[in-house]
């Protein structure tokens, strides 16, 4: 650990016992990268729809809630296993302590979850008027359309702490230097961003050039914001010698060098290039490729990021 | 009333009483600590020396793992203790993350958060943490620090520019306090700590967090197989093997 | 702890008043001081308080009125969030946190020699709701706060003895070898104790009815250490057997043979808490084994006001590495520097130009006299050139100068040189200013490593006491040196009056040579260590025959281990094996042992008895300048005896309560031997040993417990006083307190008892307990006074004259301190009866008695090494840490090969890598063989030496043993022991490791006992190879003249091969057989023709007392 030292001040730990290792592993990595396309999809659908008509993104209004459905509840799958106690998830609800954002968290993605759940059955039976006809909630959610419209820009606005939240969970772990809550704060609203862009270029083929310019737009702005973030912190967090033995695991020389650096290459740098090309000429193949990239990439680098700060000794 | 330790590292002798008081006391299963005694050589040949540092929860004033705790099962008692409750506890390991520490523990045994309470039952019994009772140069010292005038008040005083917390910059307000310490021993990050000192094993780091022997799909089938029922008997009855094995009457005899 | 609280006067109040509660209880209001003495804001026991979160004092330990039964909250039961989420359990209240009910049982640790007070907290709150003793449980051990010595504090192993306890591998019921199957084989059936006690109490009947000399030393009682002090003794004398072994000389004889030169007593005792200068030269006071809790204690009492500790230590022990000053000298050069200090205390001045020795007490306190008017010893002194001529007159001044012309020569450079220091030697000059500045004020405890690593071990106690004995601080006077039998009782042995016969067995009338050889008449305890090598050398046996020893006996009938392994701890540990594996050489060995041991694997019976709570026990222990002594409990048959419950045998009570509470057919040596020997050993009483043992009260059964301690304590006046008063109509009023209050302190404050008067009433003169008529007593021209001896015939002292004034003295034939050692110059070594050291490579030669055998003359090649192996790890126990799964826990992998980096370095050896360590004799030059331990590099410890504590590397050949119709296995030492492939043909020996011990663990759990206790076993993260068998390899080389085996090897290193794995040992003990001859007949100066006697009879000779038949000795040319 120690990095400076001289020989009269050298301190070796000669009896102590065996340190947890990695607390929060790949389960939390892959919670927080399903959140980020769960919620991103929909920021980046509001964008489009704001930008653009429905006509232009056909699928959209029901593909959109579908794909946050689905992503929604991986992370509420993986968040529910990586507890020691599973059932007692209910505790949350009965018993909240709300300076702990992660009782914040499972309120508001819960209630998010639920009105996304709500948005897709309604923009599903929409958009597939032949599909049980005469079933009793089909009918329903035929029958309240508008609901749909009505709760998008609450959803649309919740979104955003839903997204954030984590951040702040980071933020409160106070035993992790590197997590300041300024940064993290940023880095998942651009991965979420990342991760919404993504999510919706898979689905984008039927829609116009300017929507997928767009989604081209949000893609390359993602991906290099989050790059030039990172870049601060990697280069520049010497200013907290806890933090800066944390980032030493990524530094050259470090165990985790190459897979950040594979992240930081596939998740934005390539993507960025092929979204910025992309939005010159539209290549349906290319933007899907810079797609799945940046989505693998994003899952290398929140993997590294969470592990680092575990791997000090803390006493 | 504010419950507080301080540890007076001038005479501690690293004999790890306090360790094995605890595990006794509190139950603590192995592979899990509320307390730990770490020893430290410092300098060069031959004027090296040792510095054994015992680490236990801090119980600070504005406590990370209080805070980031989702249900409460990590919370204040009126004497400032930050007790744990085990039977809300969810798992989720936030405290974990929270504690700047490293005091926190998931129980192998039952899957929850803990760590040292300053022995609130016995405190809440009138008697002192074990660790304070079993201490042989008396280096432990836990008391009312609300109190001017009780003994770990007047220790922090009579010590001022000696008492230090360890780090004071988490914004934690730790109610543990240190004489006799310097950052060498108190500081992880000035300590050369080569993991796999545990020789033999090469053990580097703990390889579980909670039970390493039931994996994500027993934590959902946990509450319905559970625990066989076990006593502390020996595993045999020996009543009945008294009639077999015990006869006053017979005397060997040659 | 309010502030409204402390200015409350009632508080302060209740404090004093609970202080005289206790004064009275235990007489001595210093015991439960000690428990608070830095706690201003606590009083030592709770007050009446129902539970809250804010309670106004905090205790440490509940008020003795209380012990029978005390409330406290469960600490498991609490993790469900505490009585504020949970409220309290009760009947209204069923998910509240449950409160248990304890009743204090007092015992006494069996971890190590400090003999700490205990309290077993018994949970009876569930029995007295079931009824169901099995419900009854040792929730914790935690101090006894009346114990004057340890002051209600402990160590890591005090409050192991629950984990001990509760072992899951405990032995739960008498096993017997297999008929058929080989010792070692680990075939073993179930047996009950009146089949073992039948079948070994008829062998030893058939031994003792031969009644010849040979079989009066065929049955040997083997104790290891600590405890049944007195009472092991008695087991033997009882017999008119010489069988006592003793593990003792092993560890210690060095330290005692260098303290009786000086004090004709066994150790010294320091008063550490009022000393200036704590100097302590090993780690052992203040880390681990002696006292170490105890004196950790007092040390720290001192240090609080001021006190400075220096640490002499070739290993930064924990001590050294927290002391104000670590000196590492070379391991067995201590004596040097002690006599350096010497020389500059007798030959320079203090500022004013005064003298640095105190004559007043050097003058009147040492027998300079005795030497300055024995001119034969002068001249022979002056022929070694020790001096250049005998001085001209015999006055004291001409001792000065004598002396400080003999210790000029120990000069700083000389020190530095032979102690290795170059490059710190100033750490000397340091040291002699903190020496002076402390004045009379320093004390010390010169104990193992430098004592016993060595050969001339001893002499480093003989020159270290010399310094202090010119500074004035051997006077046992406050914060100085004291002497052993002044601080200790042991009454255990004593309880004669209980029995049929009412008095003390006889003296015997035989000296047993396998315990006693005749080479080491001067050996300060028993040659144990070499027993197995006596009992294998026929040529040795024929030697001494045709000298005219005829009765040394070929073999033994009856050998009997005691909570001991010298299997595994001893050297040479295969050569052990050897011995047990013959049958024709051991006819019947049994260990009383707790535990499963390397021993135990090789004998015919394994009898479980008790550990610490479980048996009884009187011990007491030199810890500080007051006489303390510790009583042990078996905290279950307590419980249930005070609860009401009642044994059908009140002479088995014991092992009745441990089978009743669950515990296993566990039992007591005090119970077994008396019935034993009253059913078995001698039923009819035909050989006179019935009447020992048998109950005065009931002649038809053996004495109970409560009559056995009611007699014994009876032995001291004031306990006896105290009983009588607080328990005016029981039977067995010193029983029943020190049933309840497990500790007494005799008497306090005892320094200086040298200069007490002789008590004299009348015209006689009465010292340890004899009446002497003043006519009967001359008084030599040293002023020593003297008195027939009845016994052995010739004059003994009783008193001295010291200035005018007729005193005790001392314990010497002088009456003083003896600087000279006329009985040793007579006893074959003169030119060691001063405190002496040689000066240079030629001296090395010729006083090879006094050179280590690690001597850096000795290191030439680059990878050759001096190996420290004695010291203990503070939470390591000889053997039986691998029974608390606490310790091993706390233990695991602090004992690899430490090496000082510089020589890692050049030797390029990096942290982890393993090595071979090589041991080769420096006598002999022959090999032992090696084993494959890790190297660390370490600013801790001296160059050119390494460091291994011999007490890590425990090994078992089975996982676990079936028995026969027992549907369970017996787990076999399961959570400390790896499982190892062993393989010996007579001369070759070797041991590899083959398996970790987590997995013989996981598969066996359905062994496991005491379940719930253990469920957490199966998280044990280590796999238990915590060290290599060093022992083995090592050869059993005793100093020729304390008998002690010399512990610490010459070795070379070398990184370790390719088939080399860590815990590997390969021994060449056939050689080691001939390393223990070489010693034996290079070093040894044996009884001769015309030696009349064995030993000198002055001298303590454990552990039986002998008549002078048995001393007398005609040795043939």
């Amino acid at each position: 650990m120690l990095e400076h030292g001289i020989n009269a001040t050298q301190a070796v730990v000669t009896l102590d016992v065996a340190l947890p290792g990695i607390i929060w592993g790949w389960m939390i990595t892959l919670n927080m990268w399903a959140k980020s396309v769960g919620t991103g999809v929909i920021l980046v659908g509001a964008f489009l729809l704001y930008r653009h008509k429905k006509e232009e993104m056909p699928n959209l209004r029901w593909m959109m809630p579908l794909i946050s459905f689905i992503f929604l509840n991986i992370f509420l799958l993986f968040t529910l296993t990586d507890l020691h106690q599973p059932y007692r998830m209910i505790n949350i609800f009965l018993h909240p302590h709300w300076t702990s954002a992660i009782t914040v968290g499972a309120w508001m993605a819960s209630l998010f979850t639920g009105l996304i759940t709500l948005m897709m059955v309604i923009g599903f039976f929409d958009a597939h008027p032949d599909v049980r006809k005469h079933g009793a909630c089909a009918k329903a959610a035929r029958g309240n359309s508008a609901l749909y419209e009505k709760i998008f820009p609450f959803v649309v606005f919740l979104a955003v702490p839903v997204t954030l939240y984590t951040a702040i969970i980071m933020a409160e772990s106070t035993a992790r230097e590197l997590w300041q809550a300024p940064t993290e704060v940023m880095q998942m609203m651009w991965a979420a961003l990342l991760a919404g862009s993504a999510g919706l270029i898979f689905i984008s083929g039927s829609w116009s050039k300017e929507s997928r310019k767009d989604l081209a737009l949000v893609l390359a702005i993602a991906t290099f914001f989050s790059f030039m973030m990172y870049m601060g912190e990697y280069f520049f967090s010497f200013k907290s010698s806890e933090a800066e033995a944390t980032l030493a695991y990524v530094h050259s020389g470090g165990e985790y060098n190459a897979e950040f650096w594979f992240g930081m290459v596939l998740g934005f740098i390539i993507p960025f290039f092929l979204a910025v090309s992309n939005m010159k000429s539209d290549n349906k193949t290319l933007l899907r490729f810079a797609a799945i990239l940046a989505l693998v990439g994003l899952y290398l680098v929140k993997d590294v990021w969470l592990k680092i700060p575990q791997m000090l000794p803390l006493s | 009333m504010k419950l507080g330790f301080l540890v007076d590292l001038n005479l501690c002798m690293g004999c790890k009483g306090c360790e094995v008081a605890c595990k006794v006391e509190n139950e603590v299963p192995l592979s899990s600590w509320r307390l730990r005694v770490k020893y430290i050589d410092i300098g060069t040949f031959p004027d090296t020396s040792r510095s054994f540092t015992p680490l236990r929860c801090n119980h600070c004033e504005s406590a990370p793992c209080e805070r980031i705790c989702p249900v409460s099962a990590l919370h204040y008692l009126e004497n400032g203790i930050v007790n744990v409750d085990n039977s809300r506890c969810i798992g989720c390991a936030g405290c974990m993350m929270a504690c700047p520490y490293g005091a926190i523990y998931m129980d192998p045994e039952t899957n929850t958060a803990d760590k040292c309470t300053y022995c609130a039952h016995r405190v809440e019994s009138g008697m002192m943490p074990a660790c304070v009772v079993v201490c042989p140069v008396q280096a432990n010292i836990f008391g009312d620090i609300d109190d001017d005038t009780s003994h770990i008040s007047q220790y922090i005083m009579e010590h001022q520019g000696a008492v230090q917390v360890r780090k004071p910059e988490k914004h934690t307000t730790p109610k543990h306090f240190y004489v006799g310490g310097g950052n060498q021993t108190l500081n992880p990050l000035a300590q050369q700590r080569l993991e796999g000192y545990n020789l033999f094993n090469n053990v580097t780091h703990l390889k579980h967090v909670g039970d390493p022997h039931h994996g994500v799909i027993d934590r959902f089938l946990a509450p319905f197989v559970g625990h066989e029922h076990l006593d502390n008997k020996s595993f045999m009855d020996f009543d009945n093997d008294t009639k077999a094995h015990e006869s006053h009457e017979e005397e060997g005899g040659h | 702890m309010t502030k409204s609280m402390k200015n409350d006067n009632n508080f302060i109040e209740s404090r004093r008043s609970f202080l005289k509660g206790t004064a009275y209880s235990v007489a001595g209001a210093t015991l439960a001081a000690g428990v608070f003495e830095t706690i201003v804001d606590t009083p030592s026991a709770a007050q009446d308080s129902t539970f809250t979160a804010t309670p106004e004092t905090l205790s440490f330990y509940p008020p003795f009125e209380k012990w029978d039964s005390f409330k406290e909250l469960d600490g498991n039961d609490w993790k469900r969030g505490g009585t504020g989420r949970k409220g309290i359990k009760g009947e209204d209240n069923s998910e509240g946190i449950k409160v248990n009910e304890f009743m204090l049982v007092p015992t006494v640790c069996s971890n190590c020699e400090a003999q700490c007070g205990l309290t077993a907290w018994v949970e009876v709150g569930e029995y007295k709701r079931t009824k169901n003793p099995k419900d009854l449980f040792v929730k914790k051990y935690m101090g006894n706060p009346l114990h004057a010595g340890s002051r209600g504090r402990n160590c890591a192993k005090g409050y192991a003895a629950q984990s001990q306890m509760y072992d899951p591998d405990r032995i739960p019921f008498p096993l017997m070898r297999a008929p058929g199957s080989k010792r070692g084989e680990g075939k073993w059936v179930r047996t009950t104790w009146d089949e073992a006690m039948a079948k070994i109490g008829k062998k030893m009947h058939d031994t003792l009815k031969k009644g010849d000399e040979v079989s009066k030393k065929m049955i040997m009682y083997h104790v290891g250490r600590p405890n049944e002090n007195g009472f092991g003794h008695r087991v033997p004398h009882s017999m008119g057997l010489d069988g006592y072994d003793s593990h003792t000389n092993i560890c210690s004889a060095g330290a005692r043979e260098g303290t009786i030169q000086w004090t004709n007593d066994d150790r010294n005792s320091p008063d550490w808490a009022n000393a200036k200068l704590i100097f302590l030269q090993s780690s052992h006071a203040a880390d681990a084994g002696h006292y170490f809790q105890q004196s950790a204690g007092y040390i720290a009492d001192a240090r609080r006001k001021g006190a400075k500790l220096v640490v002499m230590d070739p290993r930064m022990s924990n001590s050294a590495g927290m002391a104000d000053m670590w000196i590492p000298v070379w391991p067995g050069t201590e004596a040097a520097l002690y006599l350096h200090l010497a020389n500059r205390i007798l030959n320079e001045t203090d500022i004013h130009g005064k003298a640095l020795v105190n004559h007043a007490f050097f003058k009147n306190w040492v027998n300079w006299d005795q030497l300055m008017t024995d001119k034969k010893q002068l001249e022979l002194m002056v022929s070694k050139g020790y001096m250049k001529q005998v001085p001209q007159d015999e006055s004291y001044e001409s001792f000065i100068e004598m002396l400080k012309e003999i210790y000029s020569p120990y000069t700083k450079e000389f020190v530095v040189a032979e102690c290795r220091m170059e490059g710190y030697g100033d750490k000397l000059d340091e040291l002699f200013d903190m020496f002076i500045d402390a004045g009379d004020r320093i004390s010390t405890y010169l104990w193992r490593a430098g004592t016993i690593g060595h050969r001339g071990g001893w002499m480093n106690t003989r020159a270290g006491f010399f310094p202090l004995a010119l500074r004035g601080a051997m006077a046992g006077n406050i914060g100085g040196v004291g002497l052993h039998h002044w601080h200790v009782i042991s009454v255990n042995g004593k309880g004669d009056a209980a029995t049929e016969a009412g008095v003390r067995p006889p003296r015997v009338n035989v000296w047993n040579e396998i315990a006693w050889p005749p080479e080491y008449p001067l050996s300060t305890y028993e040659m144990s260590h070499i027993m197995p090598h006596l009992l294998l050398d026929d040529e040795w046996r024929a030697k001494w025959k045709a000298k005219g020893l005829n009765s040394i006996p070929e073999k033994l009938a009856v050998w009997i281990p005691r909570m001991y392994n010298p299997v595994w701890i001893n050297p040479d540990g295969f050569r052990w094996i050897e011995a047990l594996k013959r049958e024709d050489k051991i006819e019947l060995a049994f260990n009383l042992s707790p535990t499963w041991s390397e021993t135990n694997w090789y004998c015919d019976f394994v009898l479980p008895v008790g550990l610490a709570g479980e048996r009884h026990d009187q011990s007491s222990e030199p810890t500080k300048p007051a006489r303390w002594l510790s009583f042990k409990n078996p905290a279950l048959r307590v419980a249930l005896e005070k609860l009401g419950w009642k044994p059908k045998d009140p002479a088995r009570a014991t092992l009745e309560a441990h089978i009743h509470a669950g515990l296993g057919e566990i039992w007591e040596e005090v119970e077994f031997w008396a019935n034993i020997m009253v059913h078995h050993v001698d039923p009819d009483g035909s050989l006179g040993v019935k009447k020992f043992w048998a109950s005065k009260e009931d002649p038809s059964r053996a004495v109970t417990i409560p009559e056995w301690y009611q007699a014994a304590f009876d032995k001291l006046p004031n306990l006896r006083k105290t009983a009588k008063l607080k328990y005016p109509d029981s039977k067995y009023p010193n029983y029943e307190m020190m049933r309840d209050m497990g500790t007494w302190l005799e008497e306090d404050h005892i320094f200086r008892p040298q200069e007490r008067a002789l008590k004299k009433v009348g015209d006689k003169y009465i010292a340890h307990g004899h009446e002497y008529n003043e006519s009967d007593v001359e008084k030599d021209e040293y002023g020593t006074l003297l008195v027939e001896d009845h016994v052995f015939g010739g004059m003994k002292p009783i008193g001295v004259e010291v200035d005018g004034k007729i005193v005790q003295g001392f314990h010497t034939l002088s009456g003083k301190l003896e600087f000279y050692s006329k009985w040793f110059a007579e006893w074959k070594w003169p030119e060691y009866a001063i405190p002496i050291y040689p000066r240079n490579a030629q001296e090395r030669k010729e006083m090879v008695h006094l050179v280590t055998q690690v001597h850096h003359d000795f290191i030439q090649k680059d990878n050759e090494f001096a190996l420290n192996t004695v010291f203990r790890l503070p939470y390591n126990i000889h053997t039986r840490s691998v029974n608390s799964k606490h310790l091993m826990e706390i233990s695991q992998n602090h004992n690899p090969v430490w090496i000082n980096t510089e020589d890692a370095k050049r030797l390029g050896i990096k942290r982890e890598d393993p090595i071979k360590v090589t041991i080769t004799d420096t006598v002999s030059g022959l090999e032992s063989g090696y084993f494959i331990a890790m190297a660390v590099p370490t600013e801790g410890t001296m160059p050119g030496v390494l460091a291994c504590s011999h007490h890590a590397g425990r090994w078992k050949l089975k996982n676990a043993v079936e028995i026969p119709g027992f549907e369970h296995k017996l787990g076999v030492m399961g959570l400390g022991a790896p499982l190892y492939d062993m393989t010996m043909d007579g001369k070759i020996g070797t041991l590899k490791p083959t398996e970790g011990l987590d997995e013989g663990m996981q598969a066996r759990r359905d062994t496991w006992q005491f379940k719930e206790y253990n469920k957490d076993l199966d998280n044990i993260w280590w796999d238990g190879l915590s060290g290599s068998w060093q022992n083995a390899v090592a050869p059993s080389h005793p100093d020729p003249i304390a008998g002690n085996h010399a512990w610490h090897q010459k070795v070379s290193i070398e990184l370790a091969g390719k088939g080399d794995k860590i815990g590997d040992i390969y021994v060449n003990y056939d050689n080691n057989m001939k390393v223990y001859q070489a010693w034996r007949d290079k070093l040894t100066r044996p009884l001769a023709p015309g030696d009349k006697l064995r030993r000198p009879v002055h001298m303590k000779r454990p552990a039986v007392p002998l008549s002078l038949k048995a001393y007398s000795v005609d040795i043939k040319g």
